[in-house]
């Protein structure tokens, strides 16, 4: 029925769930393809070619909320996670990529604790 | 991963700066402090009663507790707010006005030196918080260890602004190579990672400046601690700063000498007082003072109504 697998040391990948956000007010349509290559245009422009070279997959892309689930080796994921953080400016739209989850295990980023929202009752 | 702050948000027309401490709040640091940067202090430190004009009080720059709630929602009251100057040093002599009331009301004072005397200065004599080194272009004095030394000795932390590096790729260069010259010279305990933004885009998450230290040489635990608890440590310097040096001694009330006795009197109009505020619980679980016994003997002498909890 259930199967237990230990593994020892880190796995292989990374997963990453990211949202690229844009100031208030700006509307940018980006589709799947547009939104790999802000990825890879990110590393490049860190690291150069041979980070943007490195496997970096796009597994899931919401279109509406700009959400995506990235797929990363695991010896990477330092230098990606930096280079989208210094990720700001989009061709002269200034925008940021929020990290919001990352996990080794892509079951992990099925639920979010944070998202979750507590109703104030006001006497 | 203990409350991550961010101490320099620099001070802006009213909206902008709401917009960025909603954002920064919404990333999930607990405490920003708002920074006055003070470019010139050598131009208007002649007539001493103009230049203190110039600056600000502290109070002014903080929102008020209603925009805050305004602005942060229910959670705003884990949220803190601080004040913070910070000023460029170019000459030794004018160095005088760090150490005026009105700078050292702030709740942290910064400076950022620019030759090799003033960060010999202010490594070693000035009564400041915060070094900040300057991450947009080479940098300008010789980063000695006996120095940085000294300075870690006094409980002065090294800031640097990553924002910058946000901005642009040239600044981005010297950002990482500047900080990483630093990171060499100092084993990377004692910095900390602020972000200096002037749009609330150019904020980033906790974790992701953490990250960010792993490009400046610093390991896990260090990046952490440049976000988190060296911004704890820096709290603790400045209440000291403020306060004179002083020392404070636990004893027990029966043992104090009859001359010292009014001493109690005033702890008890203190206890009274909080109590009416609602706060005599803290204060009681502080002092060990047993607040239940106060009430009930409200006639005895004075000595007899705070006793102190045997434990």
């Amino acid at each position: 029925m259930y199967k237990k697998v230990v593994s020892k040391g880190c796995l292989d990948f990374c997963y990453m769930k990211v949202r690229l956000d844009f100031e208030e007010g700006t509307h940018a349509h980006i589709d799947i393809v547009a939104f790999k290559q802000i990825i890879l245009e990110a590393a490049q422009s860190m690291f150069g070619l041979a980070l943007s070279c490195s496997l970096i997959d796009v597994l899931i892309y919401e279109k509406s909320s700009r959400t995506a689930v990235l797929r990363i080796p695991n010896i990477n994921l330092s230098k990606i996670w930096s280079a989208l953080s210094l990720y700001s400016n989009m061709n002269g739209l200034s925008c940021a990529f929020r990290i919001l989850q990352i996990s080794p295990h892509l079951m992990a980023l099925s639920g979010n604790s944070r998202l979750m929202s507590l109703e104030v009752v006001e006497h | 991963m203990s409350a991550p702050m961010d101490f320099n948000i620099l001070t802006c027309e009213r909206s902008t700066l709401k917009e960025k401490i909603k954002m920064a709040h919404r990333l999930g640091y607990k405490a920003v402090a708002i920074n006055i940067f003070i470019p010139e202090l050598t131009q208007t430190s002649k007539k001493k009663k103009s230049q203190q004009q110039d600056i600000a009080p502290a109070k002014s720059l903080k929102l008020s507790d209603l925009e805050l709630q305004e602005l942060l929602g229910p959670t705003w009251k884990s949220f803190r707010q601080l004040t913070r100057i910070s000023a460029t040093l170019a000459d030794v002599q004018h160095n005088f006005v760090m150490s005026t009331d009105i700078v050292q009301q702030y709740d942290l004072v910064a400076v950022q030196p620019t030759t090799d005397k003033t960060f010999y200065q202010a490594c070693t004599a000035l009564n400041v918080d915060i070094i900040t080194l300057d991450v947009t272009e080479k940098l300008p004095f010789k980063l000695k260890r006996t120095t940085i030394n000294a300075a870690v000795q006094r409980g002065i932390k090294f800031e640097f602004q990553y924002s910058p590096a946000i901005r642009d790729s040239t600044l981005r260069k010297y950002f990482i190579a500047n900080a990483q010259q630093f990171v060499f010279c100092d084993i990377g305990k004692n910095i900390i990672l602020t972000s200096g933004c002037e749009k609330a885009m150019e904020l980033r998450g906790p974790y992701d400046v953490a990250n960010l230290g792993s490009l400046l040489n610093l390991n896990a635990a260090q990046s952490k601690a440049a976000v988190t608890s060296n911004c704890e440590a820096l709290l603790k310097h400045s209440e000291s700063r403020r306060l004179n040096k002083s020392v404070s001694k636990v004893e027990k009330l029966e043992e104090i000498p009859g001359n010292e006795t009014w001493l109690l009197d005033k702890l008890r109009v203190h206890s009274s007082l909080e109590s009416v505020n609602g706060g005599s619980r803290d204060i009681a679980g502080i002092h060990g003072i047993d607040s239940s016994d106060e009430e009930t003997s409200v006639d005895g002498p004075a000595a007899k109504k705070i006793k102190l909890v045997q434990t």
